[in-house]
């Protein structure tokens, strides 16, 4: 039972403050804009920028093949676990389902990869701790997910009743497994802290390359 | 002790939506500490973009976080200080914008953090307090004599009305001369007719008040000069200073009030198209051309001054590792070459032993700013190259007629 209400509190948490962040947003009123008109072009460009991190490529390659793995790695991942909270589960879920050990690995991998990259580079020092957090918990999240599927296994179907019983708000028991709690609880830091760049950074992303296209 | 600021005015509110967004979208992925002009020369982490950035959302997270509203919290004076420095000497280049993977257009966001600190009475820095006043008595920043600003006008009869105006801006009519000189001799060469307004009439286009935050005069400076030259029935304003071609395509629209009612066109966009017209001397020299920061990252004009420097008969053209969008800072933006002096000319030097390692003959500048600093810079250096600006180069080489 204790889970469920840490989970409830911790989604509160996270609906409550990204309402505030998009508030403070739109709150905003300095008069310095030059408005252009959209066009779609430029838009579609913006959209593939983003979804090909296109200005980190050119930047620094290097960083941009190990960043680029990851948070694709980490999405497909998020995909994948989808299972676990949809019913009946979705084909394209199912679909990566044979695929779930390669994504796990190519996920701590290409995160073992961005710390490397970075102390190579001397940029330790200005890494912020926030995320140094983050990297820290997701390395932690990875190694135990992957633990369960190849060391010690859990009882998947007392971890669907368990996350089916979150999305419906009719708590089931919890799993005890020790590693699926470090797993979870990982995952519920993740959403405590997670990077207000996963959301900001695409539409910043589009609106430079629409700016630039139009220049 | 620490001190606090208890004062709970917002951080956010006096920015765009977008700048918000921007300040939240950093990674701190650090791609930008390897372009800055300011980290390179003074090896400061706080002057780093992404360090600026942190603090700046330490601000907001003291202010308008919900832990912030429900439990108080209070700002590290400290810190403002810190970052009221920092912000001020930064030159606003915008080169870590333009290799920040996530896009953030620095180049507007720092400015507008200025402003925010100017509000709060934290800035400007050092003489920049001097320039609203200096614009309300004199029409330009520095305070020189109005009447002053045309003495290096060459003897030419210009008509009342035109379809293209003509700008000088206050850096180069008082501190680039033979820059704003060249402008016009290479304009009446390409047979361009033009109006000027008087020496009263011409005042600031504004920059050197939005670069520093200082916006109380600033939309009643840009409507003195908007209506004068719509009093002269023009259709094109032209200017060379990428500074004044920036702020009165980006900045005078909302700050007039609506759209202007004329275009907005830099000189190189006005010369290269008409440079069949002229005929220039053979000129056996290799150049390197500096694109100035707000004309190629801020406006996107990169391909003119490269076209009419091609056209001179005889010349090589080599380029800077970094150029067009990705140059490098000359030194002299943000209105902190006069606060943070050793900053630019350190910055100004390593593009003069770039351009010197290249085995560049001249450098060619486009900026009056630029030509100013980087001028000064060469004083007193071991290291030394022929500086000149593209209209002035373009005005000495036109030959006799045929
Ligand atoms: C930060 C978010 C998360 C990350 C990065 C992550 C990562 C991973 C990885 C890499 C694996 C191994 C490969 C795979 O099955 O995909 C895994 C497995 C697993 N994850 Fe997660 N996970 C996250 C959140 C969650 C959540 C919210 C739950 C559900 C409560 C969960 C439950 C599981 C379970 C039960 C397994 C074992 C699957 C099996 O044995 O078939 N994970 N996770
Ligand atoms: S605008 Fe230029 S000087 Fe300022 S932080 Fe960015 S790179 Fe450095
Ligand atoms: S490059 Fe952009 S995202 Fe990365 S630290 Fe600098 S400002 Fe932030």
């Amino acid at each position: 039972m204790l889970l469920y209400w840490i989970s409830y509190l911790v989604g509160g948490l996270l609906l409550v403050r990204t309402g505030r962040k998009i508030l403070v947003i739109l709150r905003a009123e300095g008069g310095q804009t030059s408005t252009r008109p959209f066009a779609l072009r430029p838009f579609l460009k913006g959209i593939c920028e983003v979804l090909l991190l296109g200005r980190l490529f050119r930047s620094n390659p290097a960083i941009w093949t190990v960043e680029y793995l990851f948070h694709l790695s980490f999405a497909l991942i998020m995909v994948e676990h989808l299972r676990f909270f949809l019913y009946p589960v979705p084909g394209f879920v199912a679909g990566l389902y044979p695929f779930r050990t390669f994504l796990g690995i190519l996920m701590v991998v290409s995160i073992l990869g961005i710390i490397l990259l970075k102390v190579v580079m001397k940029r330790v020092d200005y890494i912020s701790r926030d995320n140094l957090l983050l990297i820290g918990v997701l390395l932690v999240v990875g190694l135990s997910g992957l633990g369960m599927v190849h060391l010690l296994k859990v009882d998947i179907i007392g971890v669907k009743e368990f996350t089916m019983g979150l999305v419906t708000f009719r708590p089931a028991t919890a799993p005890t497994e020790g590693i699926f709690l470090l797993h979870y609880l990982g995952f519920l830091i993740f959403l405590l802290r997670i990077p207000t760049h996963l959301f900001t950074a695409p539409v910043v992303l589009t609106l430079r390359r629409m700016d630039d296209e139009n220049s | 002790m620490m001190r606090t600021l208890k004062e709970r005015e917002s951080f956010t509110k006096g920015l765009t939506p977008r700048q918000v967004a921007e300040i939240e979208a950093c990674t701190q992925c650090g791609e930008c500490l390897r372009y800055c002009p300011v980290q390179e020369v003074t090896k400061r982490r706080e002057i780093a973009p992404a360090s600026k950035i942190r603090m700046y959302r330490d601000f907001i997270k003291r202010t308008e976080s919900l832990k912030a509203i429900l439990f108080g919290d209070e700002v590290d004076c400290g810190l403002l200080e810190e970052f009221t420095r920092a912000v001020f000497e930064c030159t606003t280049c915008g080169a870590c914008g333009q290799f920040c993977p996530v896009g953030i257009d620095t180049q507007r966001l720092w400015p507008a953090l200025r402003r925010e600190m100017v509000r709060r009475g934290l800035g400007p820095i050092g003489p920049q307090v001097e320039i609203p006043d200096n614009i309300l008595r004199t029409g330009n920043p520095y305070g020189l004599p109005a009447g002053d600003r045309f003495r290096w006008r060459p003897e030419l009869s210009l008509p009342a009305e035109a379809e293209f105006g003509y700008y000088a801006g206050c850096t180069g009519a008082y501190q680039a001369t033979p820059m704003v000189r060249g402008d016009l001799l290479v304009l009446k060469a390409v047979g361009l007719e033009f109006t000027m307004l008087s020496e009263e009439e011409e005042v600031c286009c504004g920059f050197p008040l939005f670069i520093t935050g200082q916006h109380e005069i600033l939309a009643e400076t840009v409507r003195k000069v908007v209506e004068a030259f719509s009093l002269r029935q023009i259709r094109y304003l032209v200017s060379s200073c990428p500074c004044c071609v920036n702020m009165m395509t980006k900045d005078w629209p909302y700050l007039y009030g609506g759209p202007l009612p004329f275009k907005i066109l830099h000189i190189s966009q006005v010369v290269a198209p008409r440079l069949k017209g002229l005929s220039l001397r053979h000129y056996r020299r290799r150049l390197i051309y500096h694109d100035p920061c707000y004309l190629s990252r801020g406006m996107g004009i990169i391909q003119e001054p490269r076209q009419i420097l091609r056209a001179i008969p005889g010349v090589e053209l080599v380029e800077f590792d970094r150029h067009g969008r990705e140059s490098r800072c000359c030194g002299a933006g943000g209105a902190a070459r006069k606060v943070f002096h050793e900053n630019a000319i350190g910055i100004a030097r390593l593009s003069i032993d770039e351009a010197i390692q290249k085995g560049a003959e001249r450098l060619v500048l486009s900026c009056p700013a630029c030509y100013e600093k980087v001028n000064e810079a060469l004083e007193g250096y071991d290291k030394q190259i022929e500086v000149v600006d593209i209209m002035e180069l373009i005005a000495d080489l036109i030959g006799v007629e045929g």
